[in-house]
């Protein structure tokens, strides 16, 4: 051996797999041992899928956590492409389980530590696609650190990469994911778009794997394994693992879910749910294994309850109106409560329901129309006032909302009510196309939702067959509907509404519908979205990450753009590296995003970046790198601005001469006129 | 050519010197342009002294050229006739410019803000003719105004009246390279509307699809706006509306102040085409005094990029002794 590459001495080899040879190596200029993959030729064969993948690993390689394997460095040598990353003495999470389970301290301790590393990652937009219990080290101090982060979409990229079939089950084993599809989520056995929600599947085989010895599913061949991943349920572990407490049984129910909404949307509700049970379990975790501190109060507040809450709402029945109430702490004996204890929620049963009906919302664009916004209302007022069970707040009361955007939470607090019927029409010509929605005021649900095309030349007969619906639609007790259902309407005009909604819904799945609604065709549906999403604030970052590289992968570069905004607005420092990043981005516009993101961050390290970008040939991009670098007022920028007053570009001249005004703050006087 | 027919000069000059000669009745006989020199203040004055000389000298009118009118891009103080400030191009305090050019050509000369030579020109032979009570505004890289009352042209106590730029338009706007913020240059002026365009496409990439959406890949000009907002492209659309609300709440304050009879427009930005001009008029019908502005006509401007090279001239025609 003795071979070099870079500053790397190669020593052994100690693995082949689809992404190409891995050595055991020596870094001569930081005298350390590392190990380095070199990339086989084929996988960055196109400058395109070379682009995306250095983007995507460069962007893991940013992650800095103590249980995920370090990415020291990403770089080529003679067009060889190699990654070197941290040596780890230990054995895989494969090996290591065998094929009997952990006991559960080992499992808590070991699924903690991933999950956490997982979370991290998501929340910097980066999924890891190949979770796997031979992706994961486990130290001989009992760390886990996860392997490979970044690098598995360029397996799944370029396709089937195969296995040599010859690999020892070591620390370096790359495995080609669409060999052995068992971790695979249903999605991405489907061969769909993923998102972090995948890896929250992957990560539940591994939890079942180590709780039970045994995969949850599993085929004698791809073909089955694959089919079984998406039709067949797995067994519960605790069927499997008699010894498993119940509640860990159903946690792995959730995350398992076949369908991504019905999953944990999220790894930070994930780690959660497993804190609370090692507390409420009283299972000691081993010293030397970072568990972060979680305060006895915990066990008994709102993510308790929402665990409570999708446990039981699998139970639940279509008759009730579900909606998500507070629910009773669990007994003292860390139990959890039955389901008989939750409040229901119904129009046919129980106290008297409170309810606001507001004006419908003219969206015709035509103030002469917002009558009938009125008179809708008011007709609706005096039909429910006859319905047993609800008491309708009267129309002097609502007037005051017409044409507003609503967030229920206010129209509870003033109103003081239960549910709020709320709507919009649209009037073209003699149509009327109404959409009206029933929102828990609480939670901001919507219970109900229905559109209603009519004719306006009977007005009269519309607002009764309306009525006639809504009272129909209160009282039939539908499930509540699912806002990804109400996005998929071919109806620009509903999916906008559905939007709206979610603005101020509180039910987990806002998120992910909304990150769905910023790949929608319609751009004022994207820019709404966008506009929403960004309320969210930092839990969005890394799913709209996540959007803004799949876009930018598929080449939908609107969509692209519109994240890139979103992630902009939500621009706090904690994603500055990310940003920076995309100042490289390959549309020009997500870079120019960045670019005003960090200069309204203040972020003056990447001036020395910014004042390349003022150079460059795209007007776009001068004209952002002049805004950043004025909002920075980095003295460094003196000169460069001042080239650039006499840009070709009028409008970057414009930017350039009040950055400098900024930066200078020098009366210069007066200037006149003209055009000369 | 009759033999007794006078003739002047008349400059304009910013980052391009204009020059022409021009006859006693307005008409421009020869002309010439150079890009300014602003690197060493001789060579700028020499390159003055040339145009001058050869204008002068031309076979048309030999001899018959009787005085020099010079517009500056900056501030003239109208007693000392010297130049204050040229923003953004050359440093001229130090020199006597006036006293120079009369010494190298043997012709006498006056110096005025070039917003009130354009002024003078569309009053004596533009859209202005005949009017005694007059607001003048050019809109270009910068924005200015010469104002002409009772017949007389006004220039204030020290000749810097008719900074219509610096209106302050907005309370807490952008900063101005004249040290305020929110002056209604950094709005409407030519490289500020680009800039705004620019600014709309980023706050709204709904926009990204617009047409001029895929030129500001490249590079963007005023004249490019207005043709996309004149083939109803909304993003310039959009902007181009927003330029006349604030330039029409300032002509309709200049109407209010002045009761002038009535209001020039032009520029280069002016000149891309009258849809702005149509817009505007409409936002000072709903901001000025109903009587003040029912009897001020606001008009195109009819010469252009001529107002000023002949503007200069006549003033020269009229103000210095011959
Ligand atoms: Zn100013």
């Amino acid at each position: 051996m003795g071979k070099e590459i870079s500053h790397y001495r190669l020593e052994d080899e100690i693995g082949f797999g689809g992404m190409g040879r891995v050595y055991k190596a020596y870094d001569t200029s930081l005298d350390r041992t590392v190990v380095l993959k070199l990339l086989a030729p084929e996988l960055v064969a196109e400058a395109a899928s070379r682009q995306r993948f250095l983007r995507e690993a460069r962007l893991a390689s940013a992650l800095d956590h103590q249980n995920i394997c370090t990415i020291y460095e990403i770089a080529e040598v003679d067009k060889q492409y190699f990654i070197a990353m941290q040596y780890l003495p230990g054995k895989t999470l494969k090996k290591l389980i065998g094929s009997k389970p952990f006991g559960f301290e080992a499992v808590l301790s070991i699924g903690l530590q991933i999950a956490d590393a997982l979370a991290a990652a998501h929340a910097k937009g980066i999924v890891h696609r190949d979770i796997k219990s031979s992706n994961i080290i486990i130290t001989p101090k009992g760390q886990a650190k996860v392997l490979d982060f970044g690098l598995a979409k360029l397996l799944n990229e370029k396709g089937r990469a195969t296995d040599s079939g010859a690999l020892n089950d070591d620390l370096t084993k790359v495995g080609s994911p669409l060999g052995t599809p068992t971790y695979m989520s249903p999605e991405q056995a489907r061969g769909e778009r993923v998102d972090h929600r995948s890896d929250i599947y992957s990560f539940g085989v591994v939890l079942y794997e180590m709780a039970t010895g045994r995969l949850p599913i599993k085929g004698n061949t791809t073909v089955d394994t694959m089919h079984a991943v998406l039709h067949k349920a797995h067994k519960p572990a605790k069927e499997v693992n008699a010894n498993l407490p119940q509640e860990f049984s159903d946690l792995l129910d959730l995350a398992l879910a076949k369908k991504p909404g019905d999953r944990y949307q999220s790894m930070q509700r994930l780690i959660e749910d497993l804190q609370r049970l090692s507390l409420s379990l009283r299972v000691g975790v081993p010293d030397g294994i970072t568990v972060p501190y979680v305060s006895p109060q915990r066990q008994t507040g709102g993510k308790v309850t929402r665990f409570i809450n999708r446990l039981f709402a699998r139970e639940s029945n279509a008759e009730t109106l579900r909606v998500a109430m507070p629910v009773p702490t669990p007994a003292s004996d860390g139990r959890l409560s039955s389901p008989d204890s939750t409040q229901e929620f119904s129009f046919t049963s129980g106290p008297k329901k409170l309810l606001a009906v507001l004006p419908f919302r003219n969206l015709s664009g035509d103030p002469e129309a917002d009558f009938y916004g009125l008179s809708l209302a008011d007709s609706l007022i005096t039909e429910l006032a006859n319905a047993n069970q609800i008491i309708v707040t009267p129309s002097s009361r609502v007037a005051k909302y017409q044409n507003q955007s609503v967030d229920p939470a206010e129209v509870r607090a003033d109103l003081n009510v239960d549910v709020i019927l709320m709507g919009n029409f649209l009037k073209a010509g003699d149509h009327l196309r109404v959409t009206a929605q029933l929102i828990d005021a609480g939670s901001g649900s919507i219970l109900w939702s229905e559109k209603i095309d009519a004719d306006i030349k009977d007005a009269i007969a519309i607002q009764d067959r309306i009525s006639a619906r809504i009272i129909a639609g209160l009282s039939g007790g539908q499930r509540a509907v699912d806002p990804t259902e109400m996005l998929k309407d071919d109806d620009e005009m509903i999916r906008l509404d559905a939007i709206h909604t979610l603005e101020y819904s509180h039910d987990p799945r806002a998120l992910s519908a909304l990150l769905e609604a910023l790949r929608d065709k319609s751009l004022k549906v994207k820019a709404e979205a966008a506009r929403v999403i960004v309320k969210h604030g930092h839990q969005a970052t890394g799913p709209v990450i996540g959007v803004l590289n799949d876009a930018t992968d598929e080449g939908d570069n609107l969509t692209a753009r519109f994240a890139a905004k979103a992630l902009g607005l939500i621009g706090d420092k904690s994603i500055a590296k990310v940003l920076e990043m995309l100042l490289h981005n390959d549309d020009k516009f997500v870079a120019c995003e960045a670019a005003l993101a960090l200069g309204r961050l203040g972020e003056t390290a990447v001036v020395p970046e910014l004042l390349k970008l003022l150079e460059d040939f795209n007007g776009n991009v001068r004209f952002a790198a002049a805004e950043a670098l004025g909002q920075m007022r980095d003295r460094r920028a003196i000169e460069a601005l001042k080239a650039r007053l006499k840009d070709e570009d009028e409008g970057v001249r414009a930017k350039a001469r009040w950055a400098l005004s900024r930066l200078k703050k020098v009366k210069l006087k007066s200037s006149s006129t003209a055009a000369s | 050519m009759n033999v007794s027919e006078k003739f002047y000069l008349g400059l304009d000059v910013g980052r391009t010197i204009r020059g022409a000669l021009v006859s006693a009745d307005g008409r421009i006989i020869n002309q010439q342009k150079v890009i300014a020199e602003v690197s060493d203040p001789r060579i700028f004055i020499s390159q003055l002294i040339a145009v001058i000389n050869d204008l002068r000298r031309s076979v048309e009118t030999q001899g018959r050229a009787f005085a020099v009118g010079i517009g500056w891009a900056g501030l003239v103080n109208q007693s000392a006739q010297r130049i204050e400030v040229m923003p953004n191009m050359i440093d001229l305090s130090a020199f006597d410019l006036h006293d120079e050019i009369e010494q190298a050509t043997g012709l006498p000369v006056v110096f005025d803000n070039d917003a009130n030579v354009a002024a003078y020109g569309e009053w004596r032979c533009g859209a202005a003719q005949g009017f005694k009570d007059v607001f003048f505004i050019s809109i270009g890289t910068g924005i200015g105004a010469g104002l002409i009352l009772s017949g007389q042209l006004q220039r204030g106590s020290r000749g810097f009246a008719g900074e219509f730029g610096h209106f302050k338009i907005n309370l807490d706007g952008l900063e101005c390279a004249c040290g305020s913020t929110g002056c209604l240059e950094t709005l409407a002026s030519g490289p500020n509307i680009v800039r705004r365009v620019r600014e709309q496409l980023f706050s709204d990439p709904t926009f990204s699809v617009s047409r001029l959406a895929m030129d500001m890949e490249g590079i963007l000009t005023c004249e490019r706006v207005f043709q996309a907002a004149m083939e109803r492209d909304q993003l310039a659309v959009g902007v181009l509306k927003e330029t006349a609300k604030v330039l029409g709440a300032a002509v309709a304050s200049v109407i209010n102040l002045l009761n002038v009879e009535v209001i020039v427009m032009g520029g280069g930005v002016m000149a891309a085409g009258d849809l702005i001009l149509r817009y505007i008029r409409k936002e000072v019908q709903k901001d000025a005094i109903a009587q003040a502005q029912e009897s001020c006509a606001i008009v195109m401007a009819k010469l252009g990029q001529d107002a000023g090279i002949i503007g200069a001239a006549l003033l020269a025609r009229d103000t210095l002794p011959e």
